[in-house]
């Protein structure tokens, strides 16, 4: 029989949900309404366009990091029901 | 090692974020939580363009129950489906110590609800990273080399990153290339030692 401790697993829920917070709150946020209404950043309206939105505001990420979420985008980012896309705006990358 | 024994249900306290602590259970995936992932989770998920709404978790809990080299579990409670997470016993190689094999984590699935913005409002905290840590601990059950292995999907490798998993290489799989993370028995020990929860 494979067995859980039932007191294990309390403290590992308790422990994960504090440090889901904590990556939140370290995390850079998603895109507001406000945001998507701003020109400086919007709503992508086509693949290409969310390339170049990325590219353009964040050029030293445009080519590594920034990869996998374009990536994304080219499955649901030109779709136009799609809700949002990340951005980073607060945390230690909005340095680049 | 394949998980020959049955998974024994447990029960565990979760903080909801409007009903305060709820009872859930951890619990062997059953084809009742098929229908409640198609009926509850798969609509939203494929709203918002999720890949998680087109895994296939009938496959991996039909497949699960008739062979031993595979495990899926479910957080259930109250007939809400919280999570869910699929598991194949060790048969791919370590990339940490290639001699070994890893209990691979096939699909770690999180509730529309329980998800972060937009999809959802976090009304439960902390399922990705519980699913994760009970992975890592029935790897180290029964003899288990507790390595434990996993792709992940671009929007949670910080994720994986934030909970000290070892960060490899990009991988290409069946479904496209993913990152690949693993971790070893010393990792939940490292986290406990950390948090300064063990004596020694």
């Amino acid at each position: 029989m494979i067995e859980l401790s039932e007191e294990w697993l309390a403290e590992a829920a308790r422990r994960a949900a504090e440090e889901e917070d904590a990556w939140i709150a370290a995390r850079p946020r998603w895109l507001t309404l406000e945001d998507e209404r701003s020109p400086l950043i919007g709503r992508p309206t086509s693949v290409d366009d969310a390339d170049k939105r990325w590219a353009a505001r964040f050029p030293a990420l445009a080519k590594h990091r920034a990869r996998s979420d374009i990536q994304r985008w080219r499955e649901v980012g030109a779709r136009q029901d799609a809700p949002v896309f990340p951005i980073f705006t607060k945390g230690r990358r909005s340095a680049a | 090692m394949p998980f020959r024994e049955p998974f024994k249900p447990a029960h565990l306290p979760l903080r909801h974020l409007d009903r305060g602590v709820v009872q859930a259970e951890l619990r062997p995936a059953c084809p009742a939580d098929v229908a409640t992932w198609a009926r509850d989770w798969q609509p939203m998920l494929r709203h918002h363009g999720r890949p998680d709404g087109e895994w296939p978790w009938e496959a991996h809990i039909a497949r699960a129950a008739s062979d031993p080299g595979y495990l899926c579990l479910a957080v259930a409670r109250d007939g809400a489906l919280d999570a869910l997470l699929s598991l194949t016993a060790e048969r791919e190689k370590s990339r940490l110590d290639p001699a070994r094999t890893v209990t691979y984590v096939e699909y770690v699935g999180i509730a529309p609800e329980h998800q972060k913005e937009p999809v959802g409002r976090r009304v439960i905290k902390g399922l990705g990273q519980l699913m994760v840590e009970v992975a890592a601990k029935i790897a180290t059950a029964e003899g288990g080399n507790g390595l434990v292995g996993l792709h992940a999907k671009p929007d949670v490798e910080d994720f994986y990153r934030h909970i000290r998993l070892h960060e490899c290489a990009n991988e290409m799989c069946e479904d496209g290339t993913w990152r690949y993370f693993e971790t070893c028995a010393f990792w939940l020990r490292g986290e406990q030692l950390r948090r300064g929860e063990l004596a020694t």
